[in-house]
């Protein structure tokens, strides 16, 4: 295998890890807890700009870009930070996002929030370098271990590979447990679970920030991979790509988000690369946009569920023995 | 405010200070239009009492009123003593004062044994930071969570349904995992808002009996209800709105004595 | 929103109205005249956009009213009405055959999409939840179909701009005055369709309240077919009146102004198009007012109402006041 060619597979790989966390985030958050994080793709750039601008060092104003925050810290603590401040972000957003009952205009919210935050980093030249982004962010203990491009690469690799492992850990055991349960139910009907005494806001509250952190996450690793990161990286359709990746693969799964991540991200976008170009610049890629419109269609339609559903917990397999029962049950009706 | 008692009639339950839950002047407004214009009653401890009227009456809405998903522009509601006027809906729900809905409510995407179980107050495991233990922490609570569940499931004839997704239930079936739900929920007292709609008549008698059961182990239910003959078998007092006022309160045999009521609210 | 592949290389704002040639140049006295002018004229421009947004926010609630769903696609069609009546433009039927064939597209994408997609998914049971995600992919769709078709170069009616006129301090093009009297004229006409028709009547009961209508015996299947063609019509209506005041236009123009309608008829409370008219007024005017300051905040000054009144009142501010202006508009 060429080089080339094993490090376009490594760049597929390293994408297809960063975006399962992606879509892991997103699917707690939409699949399973039922709230619609149209901000998504902002919550991965702060952990793109801040893991970008805490490895490149102060900004000291005389080099090509000027940055908040610079700082040198070692690995792994931009990626920690860049968590924790997509999870602080998430808190003070979810403040006001998530106040209207419902979830359509909660939607409608965080777009807006996510437009003006794109806004703001485009004309506040100072904070990370306006429409040029940050860029030459530098790779962990790149400097150190003195590989080729290659080697390195399987390195990283490996790095994200261990954090997608702890992250899948970190969701399995969410969402298969009795809180997770709540968060379903509060996606089939809030109004419901809060009559029964679970106070909805704050649960959701909780849901936002963890999903904002894994986003987060997600961007950091992201950024430290392919060393750059400007407001042409995370225009509001970005978002909606993730949307039908989670839509496609599987509502509420955390392997059918896999699955999407693989599919819709990887397979389908990267298949815009081997297709004759036809027409003016952006004809393909407009073609491209309206064949995941369909997509998500035809899935809404066919199987709202997708690939893999969400799995039935049958739990009349863990009832205790009969005996154990109360003797009460003289039954109503036949 | 309210209309002179009928001669002859019984306080639900006397004064308000006795009561499980008294209501005061209970008044909202919606664009203009009083849904609840200074409504008063009292429910006392142990009774099932039904609140009926024509449509538009605001039974509905006081119920509502009561459980806090609308908040009052005037009046008092007072549970076990405490003001709880305008608590918001979770908070009212932890009281014990725990609310069912006019259309299914159900979660449709999880099973029938889920629906029960996660109604469940005081669950281990149920929050962000206790979730993160692991199952050993709450594998044990959740195991006693099915077996109450799976007895509730018995009873009310459900048991075969335990694994079908809820939204795959008939109506009727619906409206008993309603009720069995807020029973899940450990309640002091149910605000049951039309129990019997859309419920067969085999079933509902059937339906009726659990709640008078249920009434005789001591659960205070306050219910919403056009079923006139379930209303009549199983309440202990009957209190009649119309036009957002309580009109009178008795037993349903005083009620169906009075021919004005009757005439205006009853067959009309 | 905004989904398609210009937009990743460059998202430019909100398109704003683009100032008259001489609006910043030759009329204002530099030493003492320059506040009230700078005001006068951007009352001017307030009332140009308020016109556009009356069109839009109206016929955007209207539809919310009726089928209680977040059509994301709204500006969407906003964008292919003007395409369709700049076809029209261009093969000189003149702009206010173009304005026609621009309502009537509005009037028939949206009958379309409510028969050929919304309601088939609502049959299927498709929860609103996931309805705000299909009219999402619808918006994707039409968006990049346009874009696929009609290419990313910007497009300008064959009238231009038109002559400029001073009034009262301000200045505006004869084509601004269009907008205004089409904006004008319509809302006249809707007011006397919603008062004094029967399917009028049962539109305004609808959208008050869906499920008291369908108890009322009225048939909300036709009222429903009736709305989206009105709200439609506006839509048209507003995309060709927003692509008529900016010089030019590209294929995302409507999404882009979407937020901006959703301000206007969230402000009314979304539902109530009395409300919706108010809202596109305020916030019409706040915003060119606002551009007094700095241009860029035009658009903020929307968004943060928005975001403000889906804090405090997620029904509308005023939902109250404006059903009881409705009750005495009877």
């Amino acid at each position: 295998m060429s080089l080339a060619y094993q490090y376009y597979l490594l760049t597929l790989l390293i994408f297809f890890g960063v975006n399962t966390i992606a879509c892991w985030s997103l699917n707690i958050q939409y699949g399973v807890g039922g709230v619609m994080n149209f901000a998504f793709i902002m919550f991965q750039s702060v952990g793109a700009y801040l893991a970008g601008v805490l490895t490149l060092g102060p900004s000291t104003g005389a080099s090509f870009q000027q940055y908040i925050l610079g700082a040198t810290l070692p690995f792994p603590l931009p990626w920690i930070l860049a968590a924790l401040a997509g999870g602080v972000l998430a808190w003070f957003v979810g403040l006001f996002a998530l106040r209207p009952g419902r979830r359509d205009f909660q939607a409608m919210v965080m777009l807006v929030v996510s437009i003006i935050a794109s806004t703001l980093v485009l004309t506040q030249g100072s904070w990370f370098n306006g429409q040029n982004g940050v860029a030459a962010i530098p790779k962990p203990f790149e400097s150190k271990l003195n590989l080729g491009e290659v080697q390195y690469g399987w390195f990283y690799a490996a790095l994200t590979a261990v954090t997608v492992l702890a992250v899948y850990w970190l969701v399995h055991r969410l969402t298969a447990s009795p809180w997770g349960r709540r968060l379903r139910a509060m996606r089939e009907n809030p109004d419901a679970l809060q009559s029964l005494g679970v106070n909805v806001r704050t649960e959701s509250m909780k849901l936002y920030v963890l999903g904002g952190a894994l986003a987060s996450l997600s961007g950091a690793i992201l950024v430290q991979f392919i060393g750059a990161w400007s407001p042409g990286s995370w225009a509001t359709g970005e978002t909606f790509l993730y949307f039908v990746a989670v839509i496609v693969g599987g509502v509420g799964n955390n392997f059918g988000a896999l699955l999407g991540a693989a599919l819709v991200l990887g397979v389908f976008e990267e298949s815009l690369r081997y297709l004759p170009s036809f027409g003016y610049a952006g004809v393909a890629e407009a073609v491209q946009f309206m064949l995941l419109g369909v997509l998500i269609l035809v899935f809404l339609w066919f199987r709202p569920q997708g690939l893999i559903p969400e799995r039935r917990r049958r739990l009349s397999r863990l009832r205790p023995e009969p005996a154990e029962l109360s003797q009460e049950s003289s039954a109503v009706a036949p | 405010m309210t209309a002179a008692p009928l001669p002859g009639t019984v306080t639900a339950a006397g004064s308000g200070a006795d009561a499980l839950l008294a209501v005061t002047d209970l008044r909202v407004e919606f664009s203009g239009v009083h849904a609840v214009a200074g409504a008063t009653f009292a429910v006392g401890p142990g009774t099932i009492t039904g609140l009926i009227g024509p449509n538009g009456a605001g039974k509905s809405t006081t119920l509502k009123l009561i459980a806090g998903s609308e908040v009052p522009t005037g009046g008092r509601v007072r549970y076990e003593g405490q003001d709880i006027t305008g608590h918001p809906v979770h908070e009212v729900a932890r009281h014990g004062l725990i609310r069912t809905f006019q259309l299914s409510s159900e979660f449709a995407r999880l099973t029938v044994l889920e629906n029960l179980v996660v109604a469940a107050p005081g669950q281990r495991g149920a929050t962000l930071t206790s979730a993160l233990l692991g199952k050993r922490y709450w594998r044990a609570q959740q195991a006693d969570l099915i077996g109450r569940a799976s007895a509730l499931l018995a009873e009310f004839g459900l048991s075969q349904a335990a694994d079908q997704y809820a939204g795959e239930l008939s109506g009727g079936q619906k409206r008993l995992l309603e009720i069995m739900r807020a029973l899940m929920a450990e309640p002091r007292m149910l605000l049951l808002d039309e129990p019997l709609a859309g419920v067969n008549p085999t079933l509902r008698g059937a339906v009726t009996e659990h709640l008078c059961r249920l009434r005789d182990q001591g659960l205070t239910m306050l219910m919403v209800e056009h079923e006139l003959a379930a209303v009549e078998r199983c309440c202990d007092s009957v209190i009649v709105m119309a036009a957002g006022r309580v009109l009178t309160e008795g037993t349903m045999a005083e009620i169906r004595a009075n021919k004005e009521v009757v005439d205006a609210y009853l067959l009309g | 929103m905004d989904t398609g592949p210009g937009l990743r290389q460059s998202r430019s704002s909100v398109p704003t109205p683009r100032a008259t040639p001489n609006a910043t140049n030759g009329h204002c006295d530099e030493r003492e005249g320059f506040c009230m002018n700078q005001f006068t004229l951007a009352i001017g421009f307030g009332l140009v956009t308020s016109a556009i947004l009356v069109l839009s926010a109206v016929g955007f609630t209207l539809q919310f009213g009726v089928s209680n769903i977040f059509n994301l696609a709204y500006g969407d069609a906003m964008t292919l009405s003007a395409f369709i009546a700049y076809l029209a433009d261009a093969a000189g039927a003149g702009i206010w055959v173009a304005i026609l064939v621009g309502a009537a597209t509005g009037a028939l994408v949206s009958v379309l999409i409510s028969r050929l997609i919304f309601t088939p998914f609502l049959r299927r049971g498709t929860s609103r939840f996931a309805m705000v995600m299909v009219s999402l992919a619808l918006a994707v769709i039409l968006q990049n179909a346009i874009q696929a078709i009609a290419g990313t170069r910007f497009r300008s009616y064959a009238e231009g701009q038109g002559k400029s006129l001073h009034l009262l301090g301000m200045i505006l093009t004869s084509y601004q005055l269009v907008i205004i009297a089409v904006a004008v004229a319509s809302m006249v006409g809707l007011h006397l369709l919603l008062q004094y028709t029967r399917i009028g009547k049962a539109l305004r009961a609808t959208a008050a309240d869906p499920e008291l209508a369908r108890s009322c015996g009225i048939a909300t299947d036709r009222v429903s077919a009736a709305a989206w063609a009105i709200s439609g019509a506006l839509c048209g209506l507003g995309g060709v009146t927003l692509a008529l005041n900016l010089a030019s236009f590209d294929f995302h123009f409507g999404s882009e102004f979407l937020l901006i309608v959703v301000a206007a008829a969230v402000f009314g409370s979304v539902g109530q198009p009395y409300g919706a008219m108010v809202g596109a007024v305020v916030i019409g005017m706040a915003s060119e007012l606002a551009a007094i300051w700095t241009p860029s905040l035009k658009q903020v000054v929307a968004f943060v109402i928005l975001v403000v009144i889906l804090l405090i009142r997620p029904g509308g501010l005023w939902r109250r006041a404006f059903v009881q202006m409705d009750v005495a508009a009877r």
